[in-house]
């Protein structure tokens, strides 16, 4: 009875945050109350038990990592890079999507993808409104920058939120992640660069396409004609990030030195250079909303786990008569679907748990890093899967594009699925194809 | 200069968001360049860089950058295409074919004007002009900008070329800028017989109540000539308005 209840409200409450995205933290909040009160109502633990259980180092981790990334926005750095990485696309629709996804790829795998894509959208935005870009391209370009994000941001182990979760609790080493999963999904993105080759191709040859491409160059050139580096603190937190990431490297995960200290200390030395920009970055950049989101996420999770369900999920899983790499291999389609559906805090966060008794089964890096990867093919799946698939949505409403055809162009869910599902089918190869191989190595 | 067709003009460049996909009045330029140029339909590209930029920087620079790609036949049909709907660039056009260019701005009369203003409000938004006038002034001359215009503006990416130096100043807050060594500049889009052309937004903010409260009204003329097509975003005021007018610089 309490499996089925807190399973219940768990499912139930990840349904509806999807479906009615604009009321996604009253539902959490709520969903996770009421965990907590039919927890403690079954003697399971109220909340206190269900709070301590919470990774509050990962929470540490995400804060920390998120206002490092607001100490590069206030250098200027992303608005900077965004107007050079146009310049070198020469604004063409290929150049646009390859250069912007390979930036936004290696800027996704050491800081917060949302905070970037702020800065950058709205200048890739402007090239496609210049462009008039049609519905393909526009499709192909802005959905290729998102997946390339989620491939940025499964690559390392502070690039987002499930890779985050793996480190934070001692799953793998900062290195061991990082040296079998940013191989793999670089090679994700040169698949699915291809794809968006093909699919932009058949854009670029347009009789009046070197004039708009000018005009976008010169556009650009005025609009942050004033916006410059500020070396002096660039410098200073690119030094203190660049000791971190050694830190994250070298200091062993289980000894008192951990991944969130080092994120806690390191973001506070770099913001240290600028007190009065430290603070008012602190005080106003932390994602509140974000962090009370996995909080409330955790705490249905741990009630959840309380009742043994996913014990015995995995015991169902591994007790198949199959194969063990054809029950990875069906575990991380089912993470994709399930990430796709639910987006990648919850699935990493309840899944993880399964993943954790097939590791005592495969070798734990295989079902780890496999796991990362199928969230990641599960967040480009759909539109709504992917913190950053709003944000492109509402933005690109904001940008009024209009197609050479005169007629307006959109970036919704619609609009995204085809490049999702290639993203999804693309990426779960790669995901299954790593685990295989890794497997059959091992 | 070719005939123009302001019906398919006007029609196809509305004021904000997309242009209606109404059939192109048959006008077939003479060759495949200027063809393909009348197919461009920049109007949506040129209105935000006319909102961000001002009218006559983004004019100069959709002018300059069209005669770089496809040389005088180009412009004659950028003129031809969006000329009726942004009477700016129409002007800027002609000038451009009549051999004239990019006119050099220069603060140094506006800073006379000014001398003695501790705070200056600016009315509209011409990025060279605010470039200059930004450093012309002492620092220690509050500039502010006041953030309200009829189109669409980023106006944190507008303020962010000049770091601090210019506040924004919401239409419910501009009194605040008011006082016996406040000044209050608008840009002027040409002058002729006694009235210049200047954003709506400055007569929001220059009506009788307000003129007095304002040591300076200045207005700055950015263009050197009244626009000749109907001035679809601009508004004329007399130049009695003013207590002073700072011309064109010409080259």
């Amino acid at each position: 009875m309490p499996a089925l209840v807190l399973t219940s409200i768990l499912v139930l409450t990840l349904a509806l945050q999807a479906r009615f995205a604009a009321y996604r933290m009253m539902l959490v909040l709520a969903g996770a109350g009421l965990s907590c009160l039919c927890s403690a109502t079954f003697g399971l633990g109220g909340s206190r038990v269900l709070l301590a259980d919470v990774p509050w180092d990962v929470l540490v981790l995400l804060v920390a990592l998120g206002l490092l990334s607001e100490a590069f926005v206030e250098a200027r750095l992303f608005a900077v890079l965004a107007v050079r990485a146009a310049e070198l696309s020469r604004a063409s629709p290929v150049g646009i999507a390859l250069v912007f996804a390979v930036g936004m790829y290696a800027v996704s795998a050491l800081m917060n993808n949302l905070t970037a894509l702020v800065l950058v959208l709205p200048i890739v935005l402007i090239i496609l409104r210049v462009a008039s870009a049609s519905q393909r391209q526009v499709s192909w370009t802005l959905g290729t920058l998102l997946v390339a994000c989620n491939l940025g941001g499964a690559a390392t182990p502070i690039g987002d939120f499930p890779a985050m979760l793996l480190l934070g609790r001692g799953s793998m080493t900062f290195s061991a992640y990082l040296i079998r999963a940013l191989p793999t999904t670089a090679l994700g993105l040169l698949l699915l660069l291809a794809v968006a080759w093909v699919s932009l191709r058949a854009t670029s040859a347009r009789s009046s396409g070197e004039l708009r491409a000018a005009i976008s160059r010169a556009l650009l050139g005025a609009l942050y004609r004033g916006v410059r580096l500020d070396t002096r603190l660039l410098s200073f937190v690119s030094v203190v990030f660049g000791g971190m990431l050694l830190a994250w490297t070298f200091l062993p995960a289980s000894g008192p030195y951990s991944a969130d200290l080092v994120g806690w200390v390191g973001v506070l030395v770099a913001l240290a250079i600028r007190p009065a920009v430290g603070e008012r970055v602190v005080r106003t950049k932390v994602d509140v909303e974000a962090v009370l989101f996995l909080l409330a996420l955790f705490v249905m999770v741990g009630a959840v786990r309380r009742t043994g369900v996913f014990s015995t999920v995995a015991q169902a899983l591994v007790g198949l008569p199959v194969s063990p790499p054809l029950q990875l291999v069906m575990f991380l389609v089912l993470v994709g679907v399930v990430t796709g559906v639910f987006s990648a805090g919850p699935s990493m966060a309840a899944l993880l748990e399964v993943a954790a008794v097939l590791a005592t089964r495969l070798p734990p890096h295989v079902v780890y890093v496999g796991l990362a990867l199928s969230v990641c093919a599960g967040s480009s799946l759909f539109l709504t899967a992917a913190t950053s698939g709003p944000l492109a949505q509402s933005l690109t409403e904001r940008a009024h594009l209009v197609s050479e055809s005169g007629e307006r162009v959109r970036f919704g869910f619609a609009e995204f699925l085809p490049v999702g599902v290639v993203s999804f089918v693309v990426i779960e190869g790669v995901a299954i194809g790593y685990a295989l191989l890794a497997l059959a190595w091992t | 200069m070719s005939e123009r067709s302001p019906a398919a003009s006007s029609a196809r460049i509305p004021l904000v968001g997309a242009p209606l996909s109404l059939p192109r009045t048959p006008e077939p330029p003479p060759d495949v360049e200027e063809r393909a140029l009348a197919r461009t339909d920049l109007g949506s590209a040129f209105e935000l860089a006319s909102a961000e930029l001002g009218f006559a920087a983004a004019s100069w620079l959709f002018v300059e950058n069209v005669a770089k790609v496809g040389g005088d036949a180009a412009v004659r049909a950028l003129g031809d295409e969006l000329g009726t709907t942004f009477s700016v660039l129409d002007l800027v056009v002609r000038r451009w074919l009549e051999g004239r260019r990019r006119p050099h701005v220069d603060a140094g009369r506006l800073r006379s004007a000014l001398h003695g203003v501790r705070r200056v409000l600016v009315v509209g938004v011409e990025a060279e002009h605010l470039d200059a006038l930004a450093r012309a002034l002492d620092p220690t001359v509050r500039l502010g900008l006041l953030t309200y215009r009829l189109q669409r503006v980023d106006w944190p990416r507008v303020l962010a070329n000049f770091g601090d130096r210019i506040e924004p100043v919401d239409l419910a807050e501009f009194q605040g800028w008011a006082g016996a060594r406040s000044g209050l500049l608008t840009f002027v889009y040409g002058e002729r017989h006694g009235l210049v052309n200047v954003l709506s937004a400055f007569l929001r903010v220059s009506g009788p109540d307000v003129r007095t409260q304002f040591r300076e009204i200045i207005g700055w003329d950015v263009l050197g000539a009244a626009p000749d097509v109907y001035p679809r975003y601009l508004v004329e005021t007399a130049v009695s308005d003013l207590t002073a007018f700072v011309p064109l610089a010409e080259r």
